[in-house]
């Protein structure tokens, strides 16, 4: 089974409609599809602006997990198998299968916990392919799926050039080079190598602050060939720590638990600086697990609120500028309006064996 | 002790946080408030260091809000906090589907509801622990604590007087309605197969009308009328299933208790209904049935729907609607006037219901029912109240047609004495209203609160009984604008509340102009504003004008003259055709539907 979560840099930036076009090409090609949401989808109108939103629409035999309370708010008919052990605000989390095909509202399990444990019992009922649809700009649940699609657009900015420096800081933080898993390193401690391999371990805090930087440096009094941050870490809190402990940290390797560590905590682009300024010290930056972002979708559109109307409508920046910034800044996965036609080969780009090509 | 963290994640506003923190203080937790302007990255942290039970974000949503604190969902989630801390988050349009979104645990919108908050804390499911952290609703009883003493003697000496002959009048006399109700106390003895059942229902049709008649003999239903479909049935759970908890319209004390009356025509509609009024706090409802059903001979039976105003009376309607009403809520069924009085009170008592409805005067006035056969059928009733245990209320809305007050209160009165010699427990219910003799007379002119102040309180010169303003209060100050009339029926219950009313009635706020069903969002806007009123003011009071006490003096004074001029005529039912307990002239008429049917 293959789980592909689809992350977006905002709300509305199209996640959902990236998702659908997933789910119709792998409908073509006869896989037996899951769906989740770490969020509520599927609703006929957003919740916050009040515009319509796409729906999704499963077709019969669709293993879906979702919230007991939206189980029959669409129009699609879903058969319970089991209720799961993870909670939403909308009740327990079932698995089920679409007994008639029609829509869907997914509220599916919030956390990375809750995930793990859905794709598991998913996996159990001979799922191919589950698409995970993210929300809003939250990524950290994603973890644990096999690929991602990230979604950008108008919505997460209007000016252009934002939006390219974003997505390509964003790539970035997928494609930092991996080093090999390093057993159960406990997130609340730094892990420190000195120049003759040997390991110490400082304890400290899952999530590196400016003021947990300026203790950690305080500790760090020789020069160290490396320095592990297996937690979540701010940027400029690496920065900080990185001028504090200029000596001892230059030619070493900088190594965090996660890109989505990375992604997690704050703007993508304040990473860049601080590959920059490591770059500058020869400290090469590494982390331990990332997760295949496979493409970047696109959406120029955005809400605008309107203030005679007092609502909001869709605007939008020019779209063929928007594919050209941002497709000039990322040359390793491919970009794409999603409106666009025709549509590219979703499944191929996210590496999805389609049934007659399996072993 | 668990600790909470109670981040603002506004640059400014952070009382909500300096709320929950005494509260969450005062029930025993760590309360950590951290100061408006705070990032998630702040927040994460001191929860990394502080390990709490959950974090508790308070922010008004507007666009972009939304990545913020979706970005401290996300920040909890790699951090790892989320297997040991729940993520709870309240504020100005924050709905479920937003929470669910945003990845948070819990929502909290509206007023603080402390036990949902704590039950959120503790991980326990927020209804469950609603009703595990809050003590169990119990369903009040409106006549305890009431001595049913007179205060007033000589009014007591004359009900004695006006009360005994009645009694006396009536103790030969039977009618069909009383026949009726015997046979249907019988039947519900009988299994549905047996026999005897058939051969008492026999009898029974033999004191119906042609048209309840051909009902039960060939299956015709009367116009309008038809029966209820599986499908409808089968919906009515989902059609409730979204609401909202209970909510007490009562800001301090315990009195009065809400009720709102139904009668859709529907039992599926009234269903609903009663769920909307009792998700907004209501605590009782009556059952309205139409009019037309009062003037047969007869019951129908079976699930009938009803395509104009009013639900029908049937044991099955009776028995779907009650399944439907919480259990702590009090439930009146409506027999005050009509043919089929005492049996109603039989069905009712069968289905459940905790209050009846019995009101001679009235019935065989404004009721439009034979003061003779009313007399008959509704001592009878009485003596099943009071065998049933089931206290009964007297609805005092002849006031309605134009009858001074205190004509009316003589025959509130006169019930009240009835009952308690019969053995049951009286409720009257002086209406609150700006009725047409008030406006006659200009007692009003400068306020409503002078003249219902009188009116309330001159009963505790009298007797101490719960009194219950009804039926709805406010009657006739409202208007087709359902700001207004959601307004002046808080407005009344606010001031009833003030005045030590046990109980209030309250009508929608499209009740008097919905040219037909009303509707479930009318049922809110007075349930909402009183709730709102009440909040407003508190143990705070109102302050009647002198006027208050005169015209308290000149009610007392004209009660006691009316009751003897009725004790001096001798003869109760000749004094309500005859008008002493309101006149042609005062826009009464003797009732005619059941004329000639009693029987010595």
């Amino acid at each position: 089974m293959i789980s592909i979560g689809f992350a977006g840099t905002a709300k509305n930036t199209g996640k959902t409609t990236a998702a659908l076009a997933v789910l119709e090409q792998a409908q073509r090609a006869g896989l037996r599809l899951g769906l989740t949401s770490i969020g509520y989808d599927g609703e006929e109108i957003d919740h916050i602006t009040g515009l319509p939103k796409p729906r999704y629409f499963a077709p019969a035999g669709t293993l879906v997990t979702t919230a007991r309370d939206v189980l029959t708010s669409g129009s699609a008919v879903l058969q319970p198998i089991e209720t799961l052990d993870t909670s939403t605000l909308f009740g327990p989390v079932i698995l089920a299968e679409v007994a008639q095909p029609g829509s869907l509202v997914l509220v599916g399990p919030n956390h990375k916990a809750g995930l793990h444990s859905a794709l598991q019992r998913l996996n159990a009922q001979g799922v191919d392919l589950v698409l995970v649809d993210g929300a809003l700009n939250r990524l950290a649940p994603m973890a644990i799926c096999d690929g991602l699609v990230l979604s950008t657009g108008a919505a997460y900015d209007q000016r252009i050039p934002v939006i390219a420096d974003h997505a390509h800081a964003m790539n970035r933080l997928f494609h930092l080079p991996v080093l090999a898993p390093a057993g159960n390193l406990p997130e609340d401690a730094f892990i420190l190598t000195n120049s003759n391999g040997k390991t110490s371990s400082i304890r400290g805090s899952s999530l590196l602050t400016e003021v947990a930087a300026r203790e950690l440096c305080q500790q760090i009094s020789k020069p160290v060939s490396g320095l592990e941050i297996p937690g979540v870490s701010a940027p400029d809190a690496v920065l900080h720590l990185i001028e504090c402990a200029i000596s001892q940290l230059a030619g070493a390797q900088l190594v965090f638990g996660s890109a989505l560590h990375l992604a997690s905590s704050k703007d993508a682009r304040t990473w860049l600086k601080v590959f920059n300024r490591a770059q500058s010290l020869r400290i090469k930056i590494y982390v331990r697990e990332t997760i295949p972002l496979r493409c970047i979708t696109l959406n120029p559109l955005y809400p605008e609120f309107t203030t005679r109307s007092g609502q909001y409508q869709y605007a939008q920046v020019d779209a063929e500028k928007l594919r050209e910034a941002v497709s000039g800044r990322i040359i390793d996965i491919p970009v794409v309006n999603m409106l666009d036609k025709p549509q590219p080969d979703l499944l191929g780009w996210l590496d999805i064996p389609v049934k007659g090509a399996k072993s | 002790m668990k600790t909470v963290i109670l981040a603002p994640l506004d640059p400014v506003h952070d009382n909500a946080v300096k709320l929950l923190q005494r509260k969450l203080t005062e029930a025993g937790y760590g309360a950590i408030a951290l100061p408006p302007g705070v990032t998630a990255e702040e927040v994460i942290e001191r929860a990394l260091t502080e390990k709490p039970a959950a974090i508790l974000v308070s922010r008004t949503l507007g666009y972009k809000v939304a990545e913020t604190l979706s970005g401290l969902v996300d920040l909890a989630d790699a951090a790892g906090l989320r297997p040991h801390t729940r993520l709870g988050v309240g504020g100005m349009a924050v709905t479920r589907e937003i929470g669910a979104e945003l990845g948070f645990d819990g929502v909290f919108n509206g007023d603080l509801n402390m036990p949902a908050v704590i039950a959120f804390i503790e991980n326990r499911p927020i209804e469950m622990a609603t009703a595990d952290t809050a003590p169990a609703r119990i369903k009040p009883d409106l006549t305890a604590g009431y001595s049913y003493r007179f205060i007033d003697p000589l009014i007591e000496g004359l009900l004695d007087q006006i009360t005994s002959q009645l009694l006396d009048w009536v103790k030969a006399k039977s009618s069909p309605g009383t026949k009726r109700a015997q046979l249907r106390e019988a039947m519900l003895a009988e299994p549905e197969t047996s026999t005897e059942k058939s051969r008492l229902q026999e009898q029974y049709l033999q004191q119906c009308d042609l048209e309840i008649q051909s009902f039960y003999r060939e299956g015709s239903l009367p116009d309008g009328v038809r029966w209820l479909d599986q499908g409808e049935l089968e919906r009515l759970p989902g059609l409730t299933a979204a609401l909202p908890q209970s909510l007490s319209v009562r800001h301090v004390g315990e009195r009065p208790l809400i009720f709102t009356q139904y009668g859709t025509g529907c039992p599926v509609m009234d269903a609903v209904h009663i769920k909307v009024a009792e998700a907004w706090g209501a605590d009782g409802l009556l059952h309205f049935d139409p009019s037309w059903g009062a003037q047969r001979e007869g019951l129908l039976d079976g699930l009938l729907s009803h395509e104009h105003d009013g639900t029908i009376l049937t044991l099955d309607n009776l028995r779907l609607i009650r399944s439907a009403i919480a259990p702590h809520l009090l439930w009146n069924v409506r027999g005050h006037r009509g043919l089929n009085t005492p049996e109603t009170q039989v069905l009712a008592q069968a289905a459940g219901a905790d209050l009846l409805k019995i009101n001679i005067p009235y019935g065989a006035t404004g009721g439009a029912t034979d003061p003779a056969r009313l007399a008959v059928d509704g001592v009878y009733s009485l003596q099943l109240a009071a065998r049933y245990g089931l206290p009964f209320d007297i609805p005092g809305n002849d006031e309605l047609s134009g009858v001074p007050p205190y004509k009316t209160f003589a025959g509130l009165l006169v019930m009240t004495m009835l009952g308690l010699k019969l053995g049951a427990r009286p409720i009257p219910k002086p209406l609150m209203c700006y009725s047409p003799y008030m406006m006659v007379e200009g007692c009003m002119e400068d306020n409503f609160i002078d003249m219902n102040t009188a009116k309330l309180r001159v009963w505790s010169e009298i007797i101490d009984a719960p009194i219950w303003p009804g039926e709805p209060v406010g009657f006739m100050t409202h208007t087709p604008d359902r700001v207004q009339s959601a307004m002046t029926t808080a407005a009344h219950v606010a001031l009833a509340k003030n005045l030590g009313a046990a109980a209030v009635t309250m009508a929608s706020s499209d009740e008097a102009y919905s040219k037909g069903p009303i509707s479930a969002q009318a049922r809110v806007d007075t349930l909402r504003a009183a709730r709102e009123l009440l909040r407003f003011m508190g143990s705070a009071g109102f302050s009647p004008t002198p006027a208050a006490d005169r015209l308290q003096v000149q009610l007392h004074a004209g009660i006691r003259q009316q009751l003897q001029l009725i004790a001096k005529r001798g003869d109760f039912v000749a004094a309500i055709y005859e008008g002493l307990l309101g006149s042609p002239e005062d826009g009464l008429h003797p009732g005619r539907t059941g004329r000639g049917t009693v029987q010595e």
